[in-house]
């Protein structure tokens, strides 16, 4: 009777088994996806800056500032909408 | 520590059942999206930002973190470890940064939904409620989670440091049990 493979629950399709890797530095594919990662960060890092400074992933971020409830409140009467205590804007 | 076979494929099941639901919210997230940019009917597009916070909070935030703890006792519970194969690494980081970029995004939905709640029917002026935010993220989000499908599926090898360590435990104790095992007794009438 073969012996059943470590994992055959939910690794036993491709084969590889665990500690089946290289005993060398990290493989390309690490230094490629890092590389790439670095570059995404870099440039959400800068969109961020430019757009109103870090840390800043609020609604206003997203809509340009241009839209607030009480400018879209199609009839404009009096006392229009007013955000909630403890709004959405960090 | 390893989890029992019966354990283990529990919790493989809700990992990808998680998983799998986590992709079809941002899917449905992303056809919002798209409605809300594209659509020429001002209650269809309210509709959709009103809709999407509901689906933010109520899908997509549970379906992500069950995935995320899923993920962790599925990794922990097996050989495969959380920090001892690079794929497994990669993902687990992206999960907890797109995990922790929904939440910081939770308050844009709120405030689109908020936006549209106010805005009147007949209000002819779209464009204040029209946003391209939702079908950026969701777009990305998708890339993301893609990548860790993919991760899951081809397994790329390699081993952290930390990993070649412990491998390298395993073998030395495994070798030293066998030398301190003894020899089995060969059987009668074989050649020597």
């Amino acid at each position: 009777m073969a012996e059943s493979p470590p994992y055959p629950d939910s690794y036993g399709d491709t084969g590889l088994e665990p500690g089946g890797g290289p005993t060398t530095g990290a493989p390309r594919w690490v230094k490629v996806f890092g590389i790439i990662a670095l570059l995404v960060v870099v440039l959400v890092a800068i969109l961020l800056l430019v757009g109103g400074g870090p840390g800043n992933h609020g609604p206003g971020r997203h809509t340009g500032g241009q839209t607030s409830p009480s400018s879209v409140t199609g009839s404009g009467g009096a006392g229009g909408h007013t955000p909630p205590a403890g709004g959405h804007t960090p | 520590m390893t989890a029992r076979p019966r354990l283990r494929k529990f919790v493989l099941t809700a990992h990808v059942v998680s998983s799998v639901g986590w992709i079809g919210a941002v899917a449905v997230l992303l056809a919002l999206g798209v409605v809300g940019l594209t659509s020429q009917d001002a209650q269809v597009v309210r509709a959709v930002y009103l809709a999407m916070d509901p689906a933010g909070s109520s899908v997509l935030l549970p379906l992500a973190l069950a995935s995320l703890l899923t993920g962790l006792v599925q990794s922990l519970g097996t050989k495969w470890g959380l920090v001892r194969h690079y794929w497994v690494l990669v993902k687990f980081v992206i999960n907890v940064v797109t995990i922790v970029i929904l939440l910081l995004y939770m308050q844009t939905l709120g405030y689109l939904a908020d936006v549209a709640a106010e805005t009147t029917s007949s209000s002819g002026d779209l464009s204040g409620l029209r946003s391209p935010s939702p079908l950026i993220h969701a777009v990305l989000g998708m890339l993301l989670l893609l990548v860790a499908v993919t991760l899951s599926v081809y397994k790329p090898r390699g081993m952290t440091r930390y990993g070649q360590r412990k491998q390298h435990e395993q073998r030395t104790v495994s070798a030293a049990l066998d030398a301190a095992t003894p020899a089995r007794p060969r059987p009668s009438g074989t050649l020597s």
